[in-house]
């Protein structure tokens, strides 16, 4: 009997109830308090709802541009509406479904593959969702007045900026940028989940494979989405005060938007398709009832993809005249990433040979992947290779390949983890004749709608035509794809209905239904509002399949933090590498301050869309007001209890702090997706420079003193030096020496700060005039306004050290502010060297 | 202070890519650059002074990614029969089987970054810079 067989055979008696401590800890609030609640099975199951809503908006968009095209000459909608829903189908896919979603997804799965009772910062997940439900509803609802955007959703200068003249442009720049600072919000909340909050034994080796995959897929979106974010600000300040970064008439250049666009565009795709493939990798081997078959590469391969996956961003620009070894550069780099992903799919198919198919529907949204995200794989070879790019660029042979690629690669997996993972959140099971007969319309569906859009691009019909004339042969083809997509909304419709009637229908699963080996399957069904019932010792990739009795063992707590007797919220922090347990953390319980910060800060970009800018300063500081009241109250310490015993001899401090700690990662996290973001400026710089025939460019009078830079430069490094020391006095336990010396980096800030804006107001520099003259204002106004926000940092940490908040802590928020004083500076200094000693060097 | 690419650190299996990555970025900014500011155009041996800054870019790249590999490969000859440790309990042992799925991961991953690093330098061969 192998060890699958051994636990196919367990029959576990029903559970024991979990300690009242534990349970009361973990509670959720009754009626409309509920809103308050931060645990991640309420916010992640919220966040995966709201994700679906998205999609079906986004699919009433798409069956509207199925049902203009589906004749010639079509009059269902006008030019400017066909723009707007066009561009909506795109962004709300994009932006409101797909990144979304797949963040939903590992925020409520994450903790309970982990053995984490929860994220290690649950009030973050908590204002990114309430972000992005306000932010995405406020985006979408532009379209009820026909004011959405109408661009495309790469939104491309300078139809988006000089022939754009009303809000709806606006409404993607603020309500999806908004949308962008949510997806960081949960990056931060993922990486530091899984390198600090897993089960005991689950080294780094023995991380589930999902877990490999988000950690990548977090990573890309760190470094993709901040260039972005860049990208958008510049962009609205060029719409909303007329600073030229994209205006070819004032030296600026419509391609640096483009560049800033897909260096995140096409790692997009990644990111939207690594997570699927994750959780293709877990669900594939539970229908196989064998693991999966070559760990290490796997892992390889989602590595190798996210690094590679950002050198392929040009290839959505061959046709913007850049330099032709420049393009073969990319195009190497599109052949190059093919062979992750080809180790990938063999991983699988071995997966697949080595088992034996257990065909449930789960296994069917699989199989179905596999065949259309390879078939999407091809072409997108095809369209790597730059003369056949050249003569299908922007017609519906593209079309039909993103879709393939991104409908393949992550609404089928999508699909087959809302079959896998459904009992996990209700107990019931959904129901297979539904759930085969929406896979059969979905797959059929799919096919018939963008197969015969590979012929119609090849037969030249571009991208975001509004209609066409009847004799160009493109008429049978495209009744085709919209008969097509009616079938596949049919199959989603049928899933819809499916999972609506099995919440009172649905028959009751059994504990662990699909005799799976991870260890989300060790908990009862549904799977309580605690978590884990004790967080248990793993050995290897599949727990269960490893040790069969350990539900039952996990159940009867007897593992680590069985219990919480003073009711509070608890899980283990371990180690990165070895996941060795090292303290007790301590999580927030539930509070309306994420869900008010949300709503302030959706008043924020709102009000932003009509720039009515005061109005959006009273919110922006009513949301850092909230967001200061929710950090007083973080870094709880017990009062009287050093070190506790969580289980099995073990104990453990309910406090640590430095590079251990789960908030210096996250600040760590967060620098570098900060670097990311300054660095899109340092390339908007250089870019503008290289296509300047001078720099600064003739006609830009005024410049900048050195001597004015300098002095702000010293103070700044000053400043960086004091706030360094900070740290070491608190350790030191000198609480004052701390205070003082906060105290003296903010003075010496705010004189840094004082001199870089007489450095820009001396210098004579209209920003307005050219995007050189722009971009050195924004070289110095971006990282001053870091350190602006470092001030409100250092003054918090001065008041409640000075407070002493009872059974309250501040080292972390000491720590982590020093961490970004000092990053702050340092761009700083880069910038103010750049801008005074670049145009003298060149 | 850590060792990123000490033999128990998981960061040595993102530093063959990340080397990449920095390779790409630079042969990309240098004939960007060349090709916008009509610079790099002086012969070396016949050939583009831009090509010869990349080509001995790929050279330089290749080189490091080769010691990467065979530091891996170093690494995980002691342990490559490790891997039925994964299991086992004991800390010695895991701790094995552990290194050896970095240093494999770590030798897989310059591997690949060599040949994503041929692909791209021998476009200079191939095509035409600007």
């Amino acid at each position: 009997m192998t060890h699958i067989d051994e636990a196919r055979a367990v029959h576990p008696p029903p559970p024991p109830p979990a300690p009242p401590g534990l349970t009361a800890a973990w509670k959720a609030p009754e009626g409309l308090g509920r809103l308050k609640e931060v645990n991640n099975t309420f916010i992640g199951a919220l966040y995966i709802g709201t994700g679906m809503m998205f999609l079906v908006l986004g699919g009433v968009l798409a069956l509207m541009i199925r049902y203009q095209l589906a004749f010639p000459g079509n009059t269902f909608l006008t030019e400017e509406q066909y723009n707007q829903v066009f561009t909506m189908h795109g962004t709300t896919m994009m932006f409101l479904f797909a990144v979304p979603i797949m963040e939903a997804t590992s925020v409520w799965l994450l903790p309970l593959q982990l053995g984490a009772r929860d994220l290690p910062f649950p009030r973050i997940s908590a204002y990114g969702f309430w972000c992005y439900l306000f932010g995405g509803s406020m985006a979408y609802a532009s379209i009820f007045w026909w004011l959405a955007p109408d661009s495309g959703w790469f939104l491309y200068v300078p139809l988006s900026s000089q022939y754009s003249e009303g809000v709806n442009n606006d409404f993607w720049l603020l309500g999806i940028g908004f949308i962008e600072i949510s997806a960081i919000a949960q990056v931060v909340e993922v990486l530091v989940g899984i390198l600090k909050t897993r089960a005991v034994g689950m080294s780094i080796d023995r991380l589930p494979i999902y877990a490999w995959y988000i950690l990548v897929t977090a990573l890309m979106i760190g470094f993709g989405f901040p260039p972005l974010i860049l990208g958008d600000v510049l962009l609205e300040v060029e719409r909303a005060f007329d600073w030229p970064f994209f205006d070819a008439t004032r030296g600026g250049d419509p391609l640096l938007w483009q560049h800033l666009f897909w260096f995140f565009g096409h790692p997009e795709v990644y990111i939207i398709f690594l997570p699927a493939a994750g959780l293709v990798s877990t669900i594939l081997p539970t229908f196989m009832q064998t693991p999966l078959v070559g760990y290490t590469w796997v892992v390889l391969a989602a590595i190798a993809t996210g690094f590679l996956s950002f050198g392929l961003w040009v290839h959505h620009m061959f046709t913007t005249g850049i330099p032709y070894l420049s393009l073969s550069f990319f195009s190497a780099a599109s052949m190059a990433v093919t062979i992750p992903t080809g180790i990938q799919v063999f991983c699988w198919m071995a997966t697949i040979w080595s088992g034996r198919p257990v065909w449930k529907t789960p296994l069917y949204f699989v199989m179905g992947f596999l065949f259309i995200f390879i078939l999407g794989g091809l072409t997108g070879v095809m369209v790597a290779a730059v003369p056949f790019d050249w003569q299908v660029h922007d017609t519906y042979f593209v079309v039909a390949h993103l879709h393939y690629v991104l409908i393949g690669g992550m609404v089928f997996p999508l699909f087959a983890a809302f079959y896998y993972w459904t009992p996990l959140f209700s107990g019931r099971m959904l129901s297979e004749r539904l759930g085969k007969l929406a896979f059969w319309l979905m797959f059929i569906g799919f096919n018939v709608t963008f197969f015969p859009m590979h012929i119609t691009g090849l037969l030249g019909m571009p991208r975001r035509v509004t209609s066409y004339p009847a004799d160009f042969g493109w008429d049978t083809l495209n009744l085709i794809s919209s008969l097509g997509s009616a079938v596949l909304a049919l199959g989603i419709l049928v899933f819809i209905v499916d999972f609506a009637t099995h919440l009172r229908w649905g028959k009751k699963a059994e504990r662990n239904p699909w005799n799976a080996g991870t260890l989300e399957w060790a908990t009862a069904l549904p799977s309580p509002d605690t978590g884990v019932r004790s967080v248990p010792i793993v050995t290897g990739h599949y727990p269960i399949w490893d040790n069969p009795h350990l539900p039952e063992q996990i159940q009867r707590g007897d593992f680590f933090l069985p219990d919480s007797p003073q009711g509070r919220r608890e899980t283990l922090r371990t180690g990165s590498v070895d996941a060795r347990p090292e303290q007790i953390l301590i999580l927030p319980k539930p509070s309306w301050l994420p869900l008010l910060a949300g709503v302030t800060t959706t008043v924020t970009f709102g009000v932003s869309i009509f720039y009515m800018w005061t109005l959006a300063g009273l919110a922006a500081a009513a949301t850092l007001v909230l967001i200061l009241a929710w950090a007083w109250n973080s870094e709880i310490v017990p009062e009287g209890e050093t070190e506790v015993h969580v289980g099995r001899g073990v104990y453990l401090p309910y406090y640590t702090r430095g590079t251990q700690s789960h908030a210096w990662w996250a600040m760590v996290v967060l620098v570098a997706v900060d670097a990311a973001a300054y660095g899109g400026l340092l390339f908007g710089y250089l870019y503008t420079w290289t296509v300047s025939a001078a720099w600064p460019p003739e006609g830009v009078s005024g410049g900048l003193d050195a001597g004015t830079a300098g002095v702000g430069a010293v103070l700044l490094a000053l400043s960086a030096g004091a706030a360094t020391l900070a740290p070491f006095a608190d350790r030191a336990d000198r609480r004052f020496a701390m205070i003082g010396l906060f105290g003296v980096a903010t003075l010496l800030g705010a004189g840094g700060i004082w001199y870089l804006l007489a450095l820009l107001l001396e210098s004579g520099f209209d920003p307005t005039v050219h995007a050189y003259t722009a971009l050195v204002w924004m070289m110095v106004i971006w990282p001053a306004g870091h350190i602006a926000l470092g001030m409100i940092m250092t003054l918090f940490c001065m008041s409640k050290a000075a407070a002493q908040p009872k059974g309250l802590a501040w080292a972390h928020a000491v720590d982590t502010t020093a961490l970004w004083w000092g990053w702050s500076v340092l761009q700083t200094l880069v910038s103010l060297s750049i801008v005074v000693f670049y145009p003298q060097l060149v | 202070m850590v060792n990123p690419i000490g033999r128990d650190n998981p960061f040595f299996i993102v530093t063959p890519p990340l080397l990449w990555g920095v390779y790409f970025g630079v042969v990309y900014t240098v004939n960007g650059i060349a090709c916008a500011k009509g610079i790099g155009g002086s012969l070396v041996g016949g050939m583009p002074m831009v090509n010869v800054v990349l080509i001995g870019s790929t050279a330089v790249t290749l080189i490091l990614l080769a010691g990467l590999a065979l530091m891996a490969w170093v690494r995980f000859r002691p342990v490559k029969d490790a891997g039925g440790h994964l299991h086992s309990d004991d800390p010695g042992l895991s701790a094995q089987a552990r290194r050896r799925f970095v240093a494999l991961a770590g030798l897989l991953q310059a591997l690949l970054a060599i040949v994503a690093t041929i692909y791209i330098g021998m476009q200079v061969f191939l095509s035409p810079n600007c």
